[in-house]
């Protein structure tokens, strides 16, 4: 036999150990991949994963941007509404101060106003729903009509009639109304929570 | 298939002119790059010689001569080329009584003979004369500027004429003296060489080659001596042992299958870690590109967390706190309206789900009518027996409503 068919014999037989060789390695790797000890393979899928969500959120910022513009846009109309303040115990004299404008404007007699209040709407908001009780007198139903107008839409408060009652005037119309509105307006607290625009 | 790919320049001689061709013998099959006839090379001066070879002057790879069949002696030897590069020295010594020639003015080679299972049995010599050769040799390397790497017969020369795939080939050396020789190969290696022709046969089914020096159509010319010289070693490797210089070794011929094979052991050993350090090069990378998308990362992490955090403000605490939040004005006039001219409103409250109104009247129903036919009440109903007021004339009631709420939605 020449040299060549020798040549290519041991050739093909070492190919085929080779090939053979690397068919139980590869054997072996698929073992190894299904074992539940994370392999370093299962650290790059994690990784790049990681990556490749990163660049995902990444990619949405425009929408984000968007959603944030239509966010402050919406807050920025409704922020003159709200009575800003440290604590709610000064919004609500800043709501008794608007009322005594008001009072002030029409004629009305305020008799009292009670101790003021504050809930919190919303856990981990700066929101407040501040209150306050007022008694006032009036001289006719018009003078009312106008008071409640002014209390409901103030242009630098949101507020709301909680409660109002009338008592009188039976048969003595010239003697007038008294009247006790229980009064509700939002307020942004701008101390404590850290949550202020 | 040969890697790396092997570039020969070989020269045949043939009468006075000389046959010049580059082969190159690479992955595919073997390709003539360029091919010349220099006639009568040996009547040209140097300067013409150089210019005749100049374009073969910058050609890589073996150098090889194959001189003409007239100038060569044979005879038979029980040698092969296994024993040859050891008996060589003592043959050369005694080659006077072996061939009408001297050592001194002698190149010896050697052709293996096969038996039919194409096992070397035996040997040819093949000798020509040092001085018929000299010259062409010595104006060939002035010309090229560098030597002949190894010199070959008609006889090494045509194990190279690519026959390794014929039964039975008869190549014809033809003689200007009228006797000619004949050498057979059975699957392109020797059985016989320079054997009288055998007149008595008859056998069609063999291929008949004529080396040059004939007129005969199947006559190899001087360019394919040239060619089948260049590819002999490799069509025929250790078939022949040639008159000057030598074949490539084996050892390289096998240099090149080893180094694969033992890079591939390489591979399969480095595999695991070339596995492990690519998908750790892989993790270093990917942390590099994480260490550079923390900041854009970071910033639409913002934008978001502003975005949600205004979205909550506005939804779960301004709307949601206001959602209940309408003007109690429609239902207050609308209360205070529904009292007939005739009567006296002693309480109103309102809050945010009814209206409670008590007084004196004297057309109570008519009041409920007012009231349920009003937009901003709705189910009014009497919370209490009528009772005859202290005022003439008059019914004491009490009723409530509830609020529809139609007023503006602040």
């Amino acid at each position: 036999m020449s040299a060549h068919p020798t040549r290519t014999t041991i050739l093909i037989a070492s190919v085929v150990i080779v090939g053979a060789l690397v068919l139980v390695d590869q054997l072996n790797a698929k073992g190894d991949a299904a074992q539940s000890t994370p392999t370093v393979r299962a650290e790059y899928e994690q990784q790049a994963e990681l990556v490749a969500r990163m660049k995902q959120f990444i990619d949405s910022a425009p929408m984000w941007r968007a959603a944030d513009d239509a966010a402050q846009n919406a807050w920025n109309a409704i922020e003159p509404r709200l009575i800003i303040a440290p604590t709610a115990q000064l919004a609500n004299g800043g709501l008794q101060q608007r009322i005594t404008r008001i009072v002030a404007d029409l004629g009305v007699t305020l008799n009292s106003s009670s101790a003021p209040k504050a809930s919190t709407p919303v856990e981990n908001l700066s929101l407040r729903v501040i209150g306050v009780t007022i008694s006032i007198e009036t001289s006719s139903p018009q003078q009312l009509y106008s008071f409640v107008d002014r209390l409901e839409n103030m242009t630098d408060a949101w507020t709301h009639i909680r409660r109002l009652q009338i008592m009188g005037p039976g048969r003595t119309p010239s003697a007038g109304l008294n009247i006790e509105i229980e009064l509700e307006a939002l307020a942004w607290i701008t101390q404590g929570v850290g949550d202020a625009q | 298939m040969i890697l790396p790919p092997k570039s020969f320049l070989s020269f045949a001689i043939v009468d006075a002119d000389l046959f010049v061709v580059r082969v190159v013998v690479g992955p595919r099959a073997p390709r003539v790059t360029h091919s010349q006839v220099i006639e009568r090379f040996l009547s040209l001066s140097d300067q013409d010689a150089k210019v005749a070879l100049r374009p073969f002057a910058q050609t890589s790879g073996r150098a090889l001569l194959t001189a003409p069949s007239s100038w060569c002696s044979v005879r038979p030897i029980a040698l092969t080329t296994r024993d040859w590069p050891k008996a060589k020295a003592e043959i050369m010594r005694s080659i006077d009584r072996l061939v009408p020639m001297t050592p001194d003015d002698a190149l010896v080679g050697l052709v293996n003979l096969y038996d039919d299972s194409l096992t070397p049995v035996a040997g040819r010599l093949i000798a020509i004369h040092t001085r018929s050769l000299d010259p062409w040799r010595h104006a060939i390397e002035a010309a090229l500027d560098r030597p002949i790497a190894a010199v070959l017969s008609p006889h090494m020369a045509m194990l190279g004429l690519g026959l390794q795939d014929e039964p039975h080939t008869l190549i014809i050396e033809p003689d200007p003296a009228g006797q000619s020789l004949q050498h057979e190969l059975t699957l392109g290696l020797p059985t016989s060489i320079a054997e009288p022709p055998d007149l008595d046969s008859n056998n069609t089914q063999t291929n008949a080659t004529v080396l040059p020096g004939s007129d005969a159509a199947s006559t190899v010319t001087g360019a394919e001596l040239a060619v089948a010289s260049a590819l002999a070693s490799l069509a025929a490797p250790n078939a022949f042992a040639p008159l000057d210089g030598r074949t490539p070794s084996r050892r390289i011929e096998w240099l090149a299958p080893a180094a694969a094979l033992i890079a591939a052991a390489a591979l399969f050993i480095a595999a695991p870690m070339i596995f492990h350090a690519r998908f750790r090069a892989g993790i270093e990378r990917s942390k590099a590109q994480q260490s550079a998308l923390v900041e854009p990362f970071n910033t639409v992490r913002d934008l978001r967390h502003n975005a949600e955090k205004l979205a909550r403000q506005l939804n779960e605490g301004v709307a949601a706190t206001t959602a209940s939040w309408h003007s109690v004005l429609p239902a207050l006039a609308q209360a205070q309206a529904s009292l007939p001219a005739d009567g006296f409103l002693n309480r109103l409250s309102i809050d945010d789900q009814s209206v409670t109104i008590s007084g004196d009247a004297s057309d109570t129903p008519a009041i409920l009518q007012r009231l349920e036919a009003s937009d901003a009440l709705t189910s009014a109903r009497r919370t209490g027996p009528l009772s005859p007021s202290s005022f003439p004339g008059l019914d004491h009631f009490e009723m409530r409503a509830a609020r529809t709420n139609p007023g503006v939605n602040k």
